[in-house]
């Protein structure tokens, strides 16, 4: 169905219980102090949001392919 | 032969976990950043520093754009000195087994390969033979951290068994 005026967008979250060496709470929690981010919790989803961006499967297996590729026909 | 190589730490552990690390000096010049080494002893304490690399320091003031990437990346300190020491070196080839390495690298215009492309090539390298490629492979899964998905793996077998003109 289209979004449209007066649709309700439902986001359901899951809770994730994360231990952190505390250097890196610290990091965190300086990000947050100075403004650069709302809460901790948005840190944490910006992060694993880019590291998935970045590992994507068809990303990964374009990699590999290419790999291959060149393993069997590249030119040094 | 390829001038000038710089290794990160996943295909160095990969081929050590494969006994295959004497596929690296194949390579003209390859360059290892002594931040990667120091990663590279704490999975594998027993490695020594190979006649056929050579240790480097990273650059003290790397490139501002390739900073910034890392860091939009998150890349650890051994894939940024890599990064670092590429921009600063012009044509090279980046080996590297992590993804978001290697984006960046495609991002900066270089020439990026990993474990299985250095397998695969010392075939045509005449080092090794199709069948011990293949039995490597084989082992993969189990000898080596390097994850691939295993109908990825069974499909890239098949396709080196076409190409090699190799029965099952």
């Amino acid at each position: 169905m289209p979004f449209g005026p007066g649709t309700d967008i439902v986001i359901y979250m899951a809770t994730l219980k994360i231990e952190l060496p505390e250097q890196l709470h610290e990091r965190l929690r300086e990000l947050v102090a100075q403004g650069w981010f709302s809460s901790e919790t948005d840190i944490v989803q910006d992060a694993v949001r880019r590291f998935l961006e970045a590992r994507a499967p068809e990303l990964m297996s374009r990699f590999i392919k290419e790999d291959v590729e060149w393993g069997l026909r590249g030119s040094d | 032969m390829t001038e000038l190589v710089v290794c990160n730490a996943g295909p160095l552990i990969h081929l050590d976990q494969l006994k295959c690390l004497d596929l690296l000096s194949d390579f003209l010049t390859l360059l290892v950043p002594d931040v990667v080494w120091n990663e590279v002893l704490k999975y594998r304490p027993h490695a020594l520093p190979q006649s056929f690399a050579t240790l480097v320091p990273a650059p003290p003031f790397p490139d501002a754009k390739v900073t910034a990437l890392c860091r939009a990346f998150s890349l650890d300190a051994g894939e940024a000195a890599c990064l670092a020491i590429l921009a600063e070196r012009g044509s090279a080839i980046f080996l590297t087994d992590d993804a978001a390495a290697r984006l960046v690298a495609e991002e900066m215009g270089i020439e990026v390969h990993g474990t299985l492309g250095v397998l695969i090539r010392s075939v045509r390298r005449g080092k090794r033979t199709p069948p011990e490629i293949l039995r490597l492979l084989d082992e993969l899964p189990s000898q080596s951290t390097l994850f691939i998905k295993s109908t990825l793996l069974a499909d890239i077998k098949r396709k080196l068994r076409e190409e090699w003109r190799l029965g099952e």
